[in-house]
């Protein structure tokens, strides 16, 4: 399923449309006139690191709160993009909390969760304001280059972005695709409750 | 180097070694000191279950099988990879937790159809045990079920009653006149030992709650008093200070390299169908040159285990946006396990716990926006069966000891097999049965195979037997002309099922612990 949608016409074009904001192609590509010489813009979005693994995750410790603050942007991003903010239980606090586990102990996310807020921000000042910052961090990155991992770019869309997804998704978001009950949705007990938390064959 | 002297030295700390521990804790029988070869993995830790969560990074894998630490030969060489796990609770740690008891004719297996070995005890010797096992795996099953064998006790928890896509296939079955069950399943539908009743939390690789069974949750509650279980401690040969009696285990503390030796008055050897008969081969002697409890040539063979079948089917359009809700298996179908497909390797089968399903934060990570993904919702799905074989052993098949050690300081495995696994015909057979079900759905049949082998419910290694000169162990699970020394595993199994064995292997261990 997910390859049939990568290779839609409605994500081809979505592809054309970051590439105007990356002004990259993939190698061997022909760049538009229109795009070409973009990439200046964001070049420090895109170069290369040692690996695409978790950065020092033996580094924990507490993440600043303006760090927290561009996270917690990045989070709600996601019900603004999909439409599904209404349908997620989760607050400013709990968000929180979750990324103080994730900093305190190895794995630690501590690095990769302060460079990708500083990704944010560099991105704003670029770009000008935080829509287009977040266009740039929400765009998926399965046309760009091997190395793309790699990236500070990558690092923040593999670390944060697609695992914040993963949580808005088990927190509730998958409630507004017509869904009762989703891995990571507390839904409660399959005996002796009035209503199952699933859908029931009957 | 000072040894320790216990009344009961274990070895392994999977399932039936922490439930023989725990029996005899309770009733104060002596000391115990369990060794087990892995390390402690955090279990009902919310960091972990986050980063399962989001990161899909599971905290036990470090316990799998890597490839370099087994071999295979064979036409259809087994991929141990995944398929077991060695650290503390064993198996169980990753185990999907299903728990169907055995049919009473599978313990009667050479007298039906001439195959394998009798068990020394029928179903109904067994059966108040299988009844006490449930009770501590904690497990969920319809009482009143058609096709799963007579029960003198009712099921300690209502099963989950079944998913609406459970239903599709249901409506098939019916269709078709094929029986089909709740599939009884470790999970507390209501608090037990200390544990919280099932969330449907639908993460159940890692609950963060423990409302699936794992050994260390029985481990957790023997406490400290007169039981010692040593981690990282890998056992490498038994000692015997004369040819009918054991003395102790030695075995190595990987974390400081040291060999020590540990007494015990009896010795129980709960290490799994691959690990058991390497310490057997392992501590060959002058009184045993071919390893111990190995007179007459059956340790490490008649290997089997279940080869598993899948068979899935995709329909154009998910009008009812069917998702697979729960996170484990709801349905299951006996239809096919009983005498009648006895002879040629019956076979129990599932509907897949992880079909139909569209992975709605994938398709955002890549790109789709709303409209595509409310258009994937409803657009083609797949569904999924899937059944386990009935193998039987053929005694060419065997557990080798490998060259080298494993990470775990245990002797590297060499799997020799062959003779093919299984019967292509009988596999061909229920797969097409399985299309039909599909078929009879509305789906059109996509795929249709056999899962590589792995090590997952392998069986009969050290067999037991009545006689020395059929198997390894006695019907009390005692290694032939040897008094005080024990096997609690798969590995005794006289013979395999299409029924997963851990229901019937604790079963087999709460029996043991009654009198040991």
């Amino acid at each position: 399923m997910p390859d049939r949608w990568i290779a839609s016409e409605a994500f081809l074009l979505e592809r054309r449309r970051v590439l105007q904001i990356f002004g990259i192609l993939a190698a061997g590509a022909i760049i538009p006139e229109a795009v070409a010489g973009a990439n200046d813009s964001i070049e420090f979005a895109l170069q290369p690191l040692s690996d695409a693994s978790i950065r020092n995750p033996e580094l924990a410790g507490e993440l600043p709160p303006p760090a927290v603050d561009r996270l917690w942007r990045i989070f709600e991003h996601i019900g603004g993009h999909w439409s599904n903010a209404a349908d997620v239980a989760m607050d400013r606090q709990r968000f929180a909390r979750i990324l103080a586990l994730k900093v305190s102990e190895f794995p630690s996310y501590l690095t990769e969760y302060n460079d990708a807020s500083d990704l944010f921000s560099r991105l704003e000042a670029q770009l000008g304001d935080s829509a287009q910052a977040l266009r740039v961090l929400f765009t998926p990155p399965s046309f760009t280059t091997p190395d793309f991992p790699s990236t500070p770019l990558g690092h923040a869309q593999t670390y944060v972005v697609t695992e914040f997804i993963n949580l808005q998704i088990a927190n509730g978001g998958f409630r507004h695709f017509g869904y009762v009950n989703c891995p990571g949705w507390i839904g409660g007990p399959f005996a002796g409750v009035a209503e199952l938390p699933y859908r029931e064959w009957k | 180097m000072a040894g320790d002297e216990v009344d009961y030295l274990i070895v392994g700390s999977g399932v039936a070694g922490a439930l023989i521990a725990e029996r005899i804790r309770e009733r104060r029988a002596g000391s115990v000191l369990m060794l087990e070869a892995g390390g402690k993995i955090e279990m009902r830790n919310e960091r972990r279950w986050l980063d399962a969560l989001m990161s899909g990074r599971l905290p036990y894998t470090i316990g799998q099988d890597q490839v370099d630490e087994f071999t295979s030969t064979g036409p259809d060489p087994w991929n141990i990879n995944g398929g077991r796990l060695i650290g503390r609770g064993g198996s169980t740690i990753h185990w999907g937790g299903w728990c169907p008891r055995f049919q009473p004719e599978d313990f009667e297996l050479f007298s039906r159809v001439g195959k394998d070995l009798d068990w020394p005890f029928g179903y109904r010797d067994i059966e108040p045990w299988y009844c006490e096992a449930e009770i501590a795996l904690q497990v969920s099953g319809d009482s009143n079920a058609r096709t799963h064998p007579w029960r003198s006790r009712p099921y300690p928890f209502e099963a989950a009653p079944f998913t609406q896509p459970d239903g599709v296939v249901i409506k098939a079955m019916n269709d078709l006149s094929i029986s089909y069950d709740h599939m009884p399943i470790a999970r507390n539908a209501k608090p037990i030992h200390g544990m919280p009743a099932c969330q449907t939390i639908g993460t159940c690789q890692y609950c963060p709650i423990g409302a699936r069974y794992t050994a260390d949750q029985t481990l957790d509650r023997i406490g400290s008093d007169e039981f010692r279980l040593q981690l990282h401690a890998p056992a490498r040969r038994i000692l015997m200070d004369k040819k009918s009696h054991a003395s102790g285990v030695e075995y190595v503390n990987q974390q400081s390299g040291e060999t020590h030796t540990a007494y015990g008055r009896k010795i129980i050897i709960c290490a799994g169908t691959f690990e058991t008969p390497k310490l057997l081969l392992a501590s060959a002697n002058v009184d045993w040159p071919a390893g111990i409890g190995n007179q007459t040539d059956h340790v490490g063979r008649h290997l089997i285990a279940n080869p598993y079948l899948s068979v899935r089917g995709a329909i154009d359009r998910n009008s009812n946006r069917w998702q697979q809700e729960l996170n484990f298996a709801t349905l299951c179908s006996r239809h096919w396990d009983n005498p009648a497909t006895q002879g040629t390797g019956k076979l129990f089968l599932n509907k897949a716990d992880n079909s139909p399903f569209l992975n709605l934060a994938r398709l955002m990570a890549q790109g789709a926006t709303t409209a595509e993904i409310e258009a994937a919702a409803r657009d083609r799905t797949t569904f999924e069966l899937q059944g386990a074989m009935q193998m039987f052993s053929h005694r060419e098949n065997r557990i080798l000891l490998g060259s080298g050690t494993t990470r775990f300081g245990l002797p590297k495995t060499h799997i020799e097999v062959p003779i093919k696994a299984y019967d292509d015909a009988n596999a061909a057979q229920w797969l097409g049965q399985m299309r039909c079900i599909l078929e009879a759905a509305g789906f059109a049949v996509q795929a249709s195979s056999v899962y590589p082998q792995r090590s997952d419910h392998a069986m009969c290694t050290t067999r037991m037997s009545r006689s020395p000169t059929d198997g390894v162990v006695d019907p009390d699970l005692r290694v032939h002309d040897i008094d005080n020394l024990y096997i609690v595993s798969n590995a005794v199994f006289p013979s395999g099922a299409a029924a997963n064995p851990t229901l019937t292997l604790a079963a087999l261990a709460l029996r043991f612990a009654q009198h040991c």
